[in-house]
């Protein structure tokens, strides 16, 4: 797989500080204010709908191979053709061979995070096939050659000014620094690649068990041509997309709308139901969706089958104090924010993303953001440990669902493996099994002493003592022992006298009256 | 009388920068959404033959009377001169008061590009058809058979990409007309 990266570092920690360093970067992610408050409008307008969506969420995991069987029936006997694949290697082999055999030359994808999952572009161009992103945020972080940094505004890390940059470039020409004319240049040029193109590719953002309708959501309209100009559509589907009735989509779409972008619904909205009929004009003489599986299957069952409700509206990002501060390149990942910090690792069954999970305060603002319910920080809280853990739901892979050829055997991890938070920042063990018993004994130890009231008040004053030693204006800049948690963070002192001997002091004041 | 689902409808596609017009009754309907045609200048004007309110209204002949250059959709050259065309006049399903969409529906006679690739899109919405939510327009069409294409249209084509902020007609029409035809 291509692996484009577009900060420096090996690390997640290493790439944050990077952003932070970059005032270009810093710049452009401030306009993500604009979203903070987004997410809230579903819960503050339509108490109920949190709920019914999550409940229309789950239920379709509860038989994911049941609607996908009655999606895939109701779709063939549309005139469709369903393809099932394993891995992402699948399903670009899939894509290739309809481009190959029908004669492709030149394919227009509109924005879509599956397709970036797969590396299809690359896959494509590397065909000798010409691939052209057609939604304008997308389009601009390909033609930069990088990845998408969020999944709904794929360039918000790039200035307005860096942005024309781009768009220059390609143009051969200087384009003035305003926006509706960089709009305006892209919709020439793009135009042209949309009458051209043999073949569209989509993503989904729900597919309709009950009809066969594949509904995919855009502002610009780039969805539409996609799914109307060229002669043969591919459609790249996640399993879970699947939703078990069209009239589902009565919530779920302003849901999602409304998460994503605070809009009250989406400017288009194409729902494509079979390829083009009888004495129709226009639309895909070809229509072909993808099954994508890539790990997913095996989450069911296990905790982590909750990632698989999300509908990728974005919210936990925009809401995410991480998130906002480094942009989505800090994560190295075609998934960023909180959900991608869940999602990587459990896609590539352990092998990816290994250190993201511990790029959090663990606040809690995504759980409360997400429309579907998914609770996020605790998924992480459990990440954390079961990526530790041989054998765990977080780094297996479903045996019978991964093709042999692409994937390694199942590799289990040793405990730390591939985290690698700066100095020795490593709470849960990164440094070996030894280190690890140490921690382990010195907390075993702290729980004992402070179980007993002497153990407390004793432990209490020594800390005190310490504090007088280390610290200045309340707060220690480092202390020994505390392991790298102090590197990055003043750890708050203890308050000068205790509450218990505040309390006694009042008690003897007031006794006194 | 406009009822106040109209009302809210009005207020939400205008704030999505569409021209609303009307309430009308079908014959000025008719001549208004003609008018406003002819009104856009630069190419050829683009209009379904299957569609049964532009069909009711007669827009056809109204246009031919209006010496406006018409290309029909039964035209065996239609897509080849649909991207050149100025205009295109399409019906519609339902439309949402809350949410500010309207559905189209495309099939034999009414191509789904008619409302895409032309620069302007001239949309006419019965005013029974206009529905107060989201929920209860995907109920309504669930009842029914669905086209190989239901197009969802909320306004002239937008786009977040350039620092969050709504720039305007980035690949669909950057122009779109709203003729309401009221009984």
């Amino acid at each position: 797989m291509t692996h484009r990266v577009v900060l420096p570092g090996s690390t997640m920690a290493e790439r944050s500080a990077a952003s932070i360093a970059d005032p270009e970067m810093q710049r452009a992610l401030r306009n993500l204010d604009q979203r903070l408050h987004t997410a809230r409008a579903v819960g503050e307008h339509h108490a109920d709908w949190k709920d019914r969506v999550a409940a229309i969420r789950r239920e379709t995991l509860a038989d994911l191979d049941g609607w996908l069987e009655r999606l895939q029936q109701k779709l063939e006997s549309l005139g469709v053709t369903v393809h099932r694949a394993a891995t992402p290697a699948d399903a670009r082999a899939v894509v290739l061979e309809i481009a190959q055999r029908e004669g492709v030359r030149s394919v227009v994808k509109s924005k879509s995070m599956a397709t970036e999952e797969i590396d299809l572009g690359d896959a494509l161009t590397a065909a000798g096939i010409t691939v052209v992103e057609t939604d304008l945020g997308e389009y601009i972080v390909q033609i930069a050659d990088e990845r998408p940094s969020h999944m709904i505004t794929p360039a918000i890390h790039k200035t307005l000014e860096q942005i024309t940059e781009v768009l220059s470039r390609e143009a051969g020409e200087h384009l003035p620094v305003e926006r509706e004319a960089l709009a305006a240049w892209a919709r020439d040029h793009l135009r042209r690649c949309f009458l051209e193109a043999d073949m569209g590719v989509t993503g989904a953002n729900f597919v309709a068990a009950d009809t066969g309708t594949i509904v995919v959501v855009t502002n610009e309209g780039n969805g539409r041509f996609c799914t109307s100009l060229p002669r043969i559509q591919v459609t790249v589907m996640p399993v879970e997309k699947v939703i078990p009735r069209f009239d589902d989509l009565g919530v779920l779409l302003p849901v999602l709308t409304m998460s994503a972008t605070g809009q009250a619904m989406s400017n288009y909205l194409s729902m494509v139901t079979g390829p083009r009929r009888e004495g129709e004009q226009d639309g895909p003489e070809q229509l072909h969706v993808i099954f994508l599986d890539h790990n997913r299957t095996a989450l069911l069952g296990t905790p982590y089958e909750e990632m698989l409700a999300c509908i990728r509206c974005g919210a936990c990002l925009n809401v995410c104090p991480v998130y906002r501060r480094v942009g989505g390149h800090a994560y190295d990942a075609v998934y960023s924010g909180p959900m991608g910090k869940i999602l990587t690792p459990l896609l590539s069954a352990g092998e990816e993303g290994t250190d993201l999970p511990y790029a959090s305060s663990l606040c809690g603002a995504c759980t409360e953001a997400c429309p579907v319910e998914i609770p996020l920080a605790d998924l992480l809280v459990r990440l954390r440990s079961d990526l530790r853990t041989p054998g765990s739901p977080a780094t297996a892979t479903a045996p019978d669902r991964t093709s042999a050829t692409t994937r390694a055997p199942t590799h289990t991890r040793l405990p730390g493996e591939g985290f690698a938070w700066p100095e020795a920042n490593a709470p849960l063990g990164a440094r070996g099994a030894g280190k690890r018993t140490v921690r382990r004994t010195g907390f075993r130890t702290w729980g004992r002493v402070w179980a007993s009231p002497t153990g407390y008040r004793a432990s209490s004053g020594a800390g005190r003592l310490l504090a007088r030693v280390l610290g200045r204006n309340g707060w220690a800049k480092r202390v020994p022992g505390l392991g790298g948690w102090t590197t990055s963070r003043d750890l708050p002192l203890p308050a000068a006298k205790s509450f218990r001997a505040r309390w006694a002091e009042r008690d003897a004041k007031e006794s006194g009256w | 009388m406009v009822s106040a689902t109209v009302d809210t409808f009005v207020e939400r596609m205008t704030n999505n920068r569409c021209g609303v017009h009307g309430p009308f009754a079908r014959d000025e309907a008719a001549s208004a959404a003609v008018a406003l045609a002819v009104r856009h200048p630069g190419g050829e004007i683009a209009l379904p033959v299957g569609d049964p309110l532009v069909d009711a209204l007669g827009i056809s002949a109204l246009l031919v009377d209006a010496k406006a250059t018409v290309l029909r959709s039964d035209d065996p050259t239609w897509n080849e001169r649909l991207p050149n065309a100025g205009v295109g006049i399409t019906g519609s399903v339902v439309a949402v008061a809350e949410r500010g969409t309207i559905a189209l529906s495309s099939g034999a006679g009414t191509p789904r590009a008619t409302s895409l690739l032309p620069p302007v899109h001239l949309c006419l919405v019965r005013v029974d058809a206009i529905v107060d939510t989201f929920a209860e327009a995907i109920t309504r069409l669930a009842a029914g058979a669905l086209p190989s294409a239901l197009i969802w249209v909320g306004g002239p084509s937008r786009t977040g990409d350039l620092e969050m902020k709504t720039t305007f007609g980035v690949h669909g029409p950057k122009t779109v007309e709203i003729v309401l035809v009221g009984d």
